[in-house]
């Protein structure tokens, strides 16, 4: 026994260096273009793609600074066929690995987001938390921005992130776009980023609103206010301020901080035709406040606060699911998935008229707006100040 | 020549049996698509389980109930015992199914390995390795496996638990709908699929000889029950979180890895991957003993150590051909999945043991009754 | 001499118990090396005893003579030059044998007064043939000789030079006991003897090696020790077929457990302190004459984790340590070989701006990674052997050298990226933890770089697997040397990942052979196993 096991070693060991000649896909990090960003773009039929490279070459001493990029930009007529380009500037293997960002042009939108995405879902390299966002024009501009003096590359992904928090953006990630193309009705939506050229020439980046889609296409661009809608109907808004008026006559001011925002949506048969309703709760405390006459307010009105704050996100959200959902038939929020859950059978029945569901669904949105903290300031709310 | 009575049987623990046996089971998550057979979704996956893990019970009684007869021994020494015959044929029976369970096994890994881990590596090298690495644990033998099983188990679920907590932020229930949705065949034909790809059992019921105390029973029941806990888990995972995204990935729970990892551990790639090759490994390298155990068991054990490396070679050659030809795979894959093996060795074999039993019982009684008469 | 062993393992009687301080007992095979015709007994007449004796051993030069007379009748005196404490010999021994006056005095009656009137030394003994003569004579025993006589009797007055009792160089403790063991066999003994005053710890001594008749000395507590393992022990050593045997490390080979792997089965101590409550766990151990080592069988894996200063800490900290070790050992197993598998095949999983630094430090060196890590491993390894074998000022030298080539120097020069630097400390820290374990970490190392940069992740996690088989197949005498944990036993792994405190270790105490997955409990079989 022990001679054979000697025997199987020594097997292993002979097979080892049969295998240096390079069976697997060994790649040093010096023969890797390391991809930090990649751009898709449609010029005529083929696909134009933009790619940021890492390049330590580029660097003057020892330490790294990670501003040194490289634009490389490459067509064809699908991505895999530009991607393999690449290889013609440098000889080098494409890394996607630790891409973290994909900008989709407004063309290659219009063209279709599935043929966009479906290199990156199929390369095993990239990560399924990439972000895809939209650039309002042309994505090489966002990623060319990105390489310029001044401005560092992780501008994007922590703007992104604080977007996220800060609940302009949902979760603009692979793996979401991929389930939303995948199912029956529902649509992903991209954050828009637009590239804006300040005094000196420097562009810098901004989100400056929200992409939808229907059947995987580019339908309608929404502002910043219509995208914060999407995302309160959706149960993905992290946190918002809402200025509002209140007063006798509208005469004061105040700005409230909601961050905790729970919605709700139930989809139920009412003769037959859907009906869903759409429940927010939000939770928030008063930021800041001014008024028209001095003194501080009373507790009765911070009622009102609450009041104009609830009509308010009543207003936005239902503006832009009439827009959205009723009128582009772009479903977003994804409800579609709540009729499929709540409401099987009719699914099953209706879900090839999608068009007609929508025209029959009745929608009531309730809003429930809650300020529980008063604010720092104590000259905000003074108690019974009128009553004694 | 030595005779089967002279080899020293390896003992192991029943905790270390079932941790065997779950490991080599949890080689299921590797392959595991919620959605292989039709468009509605993971939580008819879930449901079948829960379904399946009863069916199962049903199935096993008459097997239980042989085998109560006979403690400290395995199915194969059961018929045999019974019936030389049908002992030769449940043992050649059992070294084919062994043997394709563990060419699927090898093939599966190096399917997933060139495809999700490194596309560009070749499949015959790969194979290789691994089949060489599978003879050496079989080398050591049934007690080094299952001594390591039970460490590896150990190491699996932490891992597995950690996954779990990175995966908690995107559960989003809106994908769990109705399992009734495509109506109750569904749900059957998938809780019969379960029991169909629970070839475990027939590694239990060839392995239960190797128990130090003749708990059987207690083995299936822990055995059962547990894996049927971690796939109702990991299917639930697999339907929350990936929604209809799982749909379009070969490999979801690798998908389901990586995506736990990229925002707390960063990338969760790697333990995947050494989960499996290590489950891989477990599985490949206990069927390839069960499979030179039977062929000793037709042949005599003489050749023992050159039959493992038969077998060895013979599995290699399966799975690198079955890799190359798709057909080939999916053809084994169908086979196994068709519960010819299952019912066949599991429910009828069984069946006929008891008869045959049955059958001696009757000839015997009036032999003693009428040799009673004359005392 | 196989037989030989066997014959006097199987007649082992009681008699050897008794005779604990005794340092030869009757039981010596009767046979010294080659010398065949030495085993003639001894003759009667004076003259031809020293004769032959001069002629056995080829007149070698430390072998002194001297002939006295005792009341008229001749003695002969030999001795080992340099073997004996001179001062006690004339004092304890020359002069009463000068001095004394029997009347009608003649070989037998000297002999007799010698024998029953005389305590030259606590071992005095008689003897009957030449071959026991040289045994005594070469360990140190002064020999007398009396014409007329045909035995000789011998005293032991051992008086050689030796390494007084100092701390110990490898195991390194902050608190608990300074004392090391030293070189010669008996005063190893006195150190456990004065830890344990039981009479149930037996010394059981043998000599091995064909030429050099080395002392092994088995330590065990006869009422904690399996029998069938001290049986076990005594047939492993009975095959040794060295001619010398001049370190432990002669015999673990004969102790090892199957199959084979890096790992040894076979522990080693130089503290009195650590051997004592191995022995008490029902362990042997085994003391050579000549090495301040000794052995433990059988040997779990879990015991490289162990040290003594883990129980005089309080139980979470050493707990805390022993959590430690074991991370530690498997970062300097693995952690050069996963360097290279994650950046060569699967940089995704570093971070980005980790992967960024890695890359930017990468992008001069002319190696691909493998062969860097090999070879500023190498270098590593060359550095650690050099500082280890010169004389201690020299090594200074050799480490400040060191910490220049492969810190900064290898970087600026370009042949390895400064993160690789920090991976080859981070491991050669790492190594340092567990030292036992330093040879299987130091090879393991480089053969989990090739395998990572070969195949990556995928042989990384194979050769993982491999190994812990390997680990949990290899058995010392019966008992699994992962025993805790992989058979699995919760009882007694409260002294494995974690240590629980004393009031509760006390309480419960672990004796080998009742560990899970032993085989010292069952029947032994001699089948083969499948």
């Amino acid at each position: 026994m022990r001679k054979i096991s000697g025997i199987f070693l020594a097997l292993l060991i002979v097979l080892l260096p049969l295998c240096l000649t390079g069976c697997m896909n060994a790649a040093e990090l010096k023969e890797r273009t390391i991809i930090k960003m990649v751009g898709v773009d449609m010029d005529g039929e083929e696909y134009l793609l933009t790619m940021l490279q890492f390049s330590p070459q580029a660097q003057s001493g020892e330490k790294t600074s990670e501003s040194q990029s490289l634009v490389i930009q490459t067509k064809g007529r699908s991505i895999s066929e530009a991607v393999d380009q690449v290889s013609h500037y440098n000889g080098n293997k494409v890394f996607f690995g630790n891409s973290s960002f994909l900008v989709v042009g407004e063309k290659a939108a219009e063209q279709g987001l599935e043929g966009v995405l479906n290199f990156f879902n199929s390369n095993h390299e990239v990560s399924p938390e990439l972000y895809v966002v939209m650039a309002q024009g042309q994505a090489e501009e966002v990623i060319r921005a990105q390489s310029g003096e001044g401005s560092t590359p992780t501008q994007l992904k922590s703007m992104v992130q604080q977007g996220q928090k800060n609940g302009l953006l949902g979760r603009p990630t692979l793996k979401d776009v991929m389930n939303r193309l995948q199912s029956d009705r529902a649509e992903p939506y991209l954050p828009l980023i637009e590239t804006v050229s300040s005094e000196n020439e420097e562009k810098k980046l901004k989100i400056s609103g929200m992409a939808v889609f229907r059947d995987g296409k580019l339908k309608d661009t929404l502002s910043i206010e219509e995208a914060k809608g999407v995302l309160w109907a959706t149960d993905e808004l992290a946190r918002a301020i809402i200025t509002v008026d209140f007063g006798e006559d509208k005469a004061s001011r105040a700005s409230v901080e909601l961050d905790n925002s729970k919605t709700k949506a139930k989809v139920r048969l009412e003769r037959g035709k859907p009906v869903l309703d759409l429940s927010i709760q939000s939770e928030g405390s008063v930021h800041e406040v001014s008024f028209d006459r001095g003194g501080g307010t009373e507790i009765g009105e911070l009622e009102e606060i609450q009041n104009e704050v609830a009509g308010q996100i009543k207003e936005t959200v239902q503006h832009t699911i009439d827009k959205v959902l009723l009128e582009e038939k772009c479903d977003v929020f994804r409800y579609s998935e709540f009729i499929k859950k709540y409401e099987p059978e009719y699914w099953k029945e209706n879900q090839q008229d999608w068009d007609k569901v929508i025209d029959q669904m009745t929608i009531n949105i309730s809003v429930d707006c809650r300020i529980d903290h008063p604010g720092l300031e104590s000259k905000h709310f003074q108690v019974d100040s009128k009553a004694t | 020549m030595l005779t089967n009575e002279q080899i020293r049987v390896p003992q192991i623990k029943a905790a270390q049996l079932s941790a065997l046996l779950i490991l080599s089971r949890m080689f299921i998550i590797l392959i595991f698509l919620p959605n292989t057979h039709h468009s509605v979704g993971g939580s008819v996956a879930i449901l079948s389980i829960i379904v399946g893990f009863f069916l199962t019970f049903l199935v096993m009684i008459p097997l239980f109930f042989l085998l109560r007869q006979y403690p400290g021994m395995n199915l194969q020494q059961v018929a045999k015992q019974l019936s030389p015959g049908v002992g030769r044929f449940s043992a050649a029976a059992f070294y084919l199914v062994c043997i394709v369970v563990a060419s699927e096994t090898v093939a599966q890994f190096t399917l997933f390995l060139t495809s999700a881990v490194y596309p560009q590596a070749s499949t015959f090298w790969v194979g290789i390795i691994f089949c060489a690495s599978v003879l050496y644990l079989v080398f050591l033998g049934l007690e080094a496996i299952s001594r390591m099983s039970v460490i590896l188990l150990a190491a699996t679920i932490l891992s597995s638990l950690l996954v779990g907590l990175g995966l908690w932020r995107f559960v989003d229930t809106l994908n769990l709908i109705s399992p009734l949705y495509e109506g109750i065949g569904t749900v059957l034909y998938s809780s019969s699929l379960y029991f169909t790809q629970n070839i475990e059992l027939i590694a239990l019921a060839l392995l239960l000889s190797n128990l130090r105390t003749p708990s059987g029973k207690g083995v299936f029941l822990r055995y059962h029950s547990i894996v049927s806990i971690i796939l109702v888990l990991v299917s639930f995972a697999a339907v929350t979180v990936l929604g209809s995204y799982g749909e379009t990935r070969n490999f979801p729970i690798y998908t389901l890895f990586i995506l736990s990892g990229s925002n707390v551990y960063y990338r969760f790639d790697y333990i995947v991957v050494a989960i499996w090759v290590a489950v891989s490994l477990v599985r490949a390298a206990v069927y390839l003993l069960l499979a030179t155990r039977m062929l000793g068991e037709l042949m005599g054990y003489r050749w023992g150590k050159w039959m493992m490396a038969v077998n060895g070679i013979l599995v290699l050659l399966i799975s690198t051909v079955s890799v190359r030809y798709i057909k080939l795979f999916q053809g084994i894959y169908q086979f196994l999945a068709s519960g010819i093996p299952m019912y066949g060795l599991l429910v009828l074999l069984p069946l006929l043991l008891l008869f045959l039993r049955w059958r001696q019982d009757k000839n015997q009684n009036p032999k003693q009754l009428s040799e009673g008469e004359k005392a | 001499m196989n037989n030989i062993w066997k014959e006097m393992f199987s007649s082992q009687n009681n008699k050897k118990s008794q005779e604990q301080g005794g340092l030869f007992d009757s039981s010596i095979p009767q046979g010294v090396g080659s010398r065949k015709d030495a085993q003639v007994r001894l003759q009667k007449d004076l003259m031809e005893n020293m004769v032959k004796i001069r002629a056995f051993s080829q007149n070698t030069s430390d072998l002194l003579d001297r002939q006295i007379e005792v009341s008229g009748v001749k003695v002969g005196i030999l001795m080992c030059e340099g073997m004996i404490n001179l001062q006690m010999f004339t004092q304890i021994m020359v002069r009463p044998l000068s001095e004394v006056s029997i009347p009608n005095a003649d070989g037998e009656a000297v002999a007799h007064w010698v024998s029953k009137n005389t305590v030259f030394s606590g071992d005095q003994k008689e003897f009957f043939t030449y071959d026991e003569l040289f045994t005594f004579l070469m360990a140190g025993f002064v020999i007398l000789l009396i014409d007329g006589v045909d035995r000789g009797i011998a005293c032991g007055m051992q008086g050689f030079n030796f390494r007084s009792v100092s701390e110990p160089s490898t195991e390194m403790n902050i608190t608990g006991s300074r004392e090391g063991f030293v070189e010669p066999v008996r005063i190893n003994q006195t150190m456990i003897r004065r830890r344990i005053r039981s009479p149930s710890l037996k010394f059981e001594m043998y000599p091995v090696g064909q030429k050099s008749r080395t002392d092994i000395c088995l330590v065990y507590l006869t009422d904690t020790a399996d029998p069938k393992l001290v049986q076990a022990v005594r047939e492993k050593l009975s095959n040794l077929s060295s001619d010398i045997v001049l370190s432990q490390g002669y015999l673990s080979p004969y102790l090892e457990g199957n199959p084979k792997s890096p790992f040894s089965s076979v522990g080693t101590t130089e503290r009195p302190d650590t051997l004592c409550a191995k022995i008490n766990e029902g362990r042997i151990g085994i003391l050579v004459d000549g090495t301040p080592f000794a052995l433990i069988v059988p040997y779990l894996f879990s015991e490289h984790f162990q040290s003594m200063d883990d129980y005089s800490y309080r139980p979470y900290y050493g707990s805390f340590i022993r959590l430690l070790k074991y991370f530690a050992f498997f970062l300097s197993v693995f952690l050069p070989g996963l360097y290279v598998a994650i950046t060569v095949f699967s940089p995704q999983m570093l971070p980005d701006s980790l992967l960024f630094n890695i890359a930017a430090s990468e992008q001069q060196t002319p190696f691909s990674m493998m062969t860097e890590a090999f070879i500023i491993h190498l270098i590593y390894e060359i550095m650690r052997e050099a500082g280890l074998r010169l004389p201690r000022p020299v090594g200074h030298a050799v480490s400040i050298i060191g910490a220049l080539v492969i810190g900064d120097a290898a970087v600026q020069a370009g042949i390895i990226g400064s993160s690789m630097v920090m991976v080859v400390a981070l491991t050669a820290l790492s190594s340092f933890v567990v030292p036992s374990l330093y040879e299987p970490a130091a090879v393991l190392k480089f053969v989990f770089i090739i395998v990572g940069g070969t195949w990556g992740l995928f042989g990384i996690s194979v050769g993982f697997v491999l190994l812990l088989c390997n680990l949990c197949a290899l058995e010392s005498f019966g008992i699994p040397i992962m025993a805790p944990t992989s058979p699995w036993s919760t009882a007694d792994l409260r002294d494995n990942f974690w240590r629980s405190s004393w009031k509760k270790l006390g309480k419960l105490r672990l004796h080998v052979q009742n560990l899970p997955g032993s085989r010292l409990n069952e029947n032994k079989e001699d089948k083969k196993s499948c």
